[in-house]
């Protein structure tokens, strides 16, 4: 994980956590986007909606 | 320099206890994820539930809680006494209230818990609610 943070990006702690070995590469900012893009893709609202019904109706569940 | 108030940041992700375990222990894949959402202006929700069970397990290293809690893009976020039915119910599918506070906050902000133990989330939504924490690239 070499390479430096975005500049403009809260640079007291970018700057401290690049001193310590974690900035983040610009292929890393990359990779994160593809995993954001791909979670969202894969999220299935109707499943999720009836998960929330049964936690609000755990005795009809 | 104006008056208006900055509106509440989209909530991207949740971090589980692992997920805060892994980024002490610093894991890219968090990092990379924790950075591009406070890139794209989004919110990272850390659990209290999950920080507590967390910061218990961690003696070393402890700094990095310390960054992770002052990140701009993190957030810690307290259970809602309103919500304690569900929560209790996502105790009993999950068997543990850090999975359980996760979970529903997941569910809740129509994102997902970032997890090194997705499986532990198959109980909930069937496991549509956790994103694997890849630590292979």
């Amino acid at each position: 994980m070499g390479g430096m943070t975005q500049p403009d990006v809260h640079a007291p702690l970018a700057q401290e956590m690049a001193d310590r070995g974690r900035a983040v590469a610009p292929e890393g900012f990359e990779r994160a986007r593809r995993v954001l893009q791909a979670a969202a893709k894969r999220r299935d609202p109707a499943v999720r909606a009836a998960a929330i019904e049964r936690l609000r109706r755990p005795a009809a569940a | 320099m104006t008056d208006e108030t900055p509106g509440p940041l989209p909530v991207r992700l949740v971090l589980d206890s692992s997920a805060i375990a892994a980024w002490v222990r610093g894991s890219p894949a968090v990092g990379e994820l924790l950075a591009e959402i406070d890139r794209e202006g989004g919110l990272v929700v850390v659990p209290l539930t999950c920080l507590l069970q967390a910061s218990a397990q961690i003696k070393t290293d402890r700094e990095w809680l310390y960054l992770l809690l002052e990140h701009p893009a993190t957030q810690v976020v307290s259970d809602d006494p309103d919500d304690w039915e569900m929560l209790s119910s996502a105790i009993t599918l999950l068997g543990a209230a850090d999975l359980a506070s996760a979970g529903w906050l997941a569910l809740e902000c129509g994102v997902d818990v970032l997890t090194r133990h997705a499986e532990l989330y198959a109980g909930l939504a069937d496991g549509n609610v956790a994103l694997q924490i890849e630590e292979d690239y």
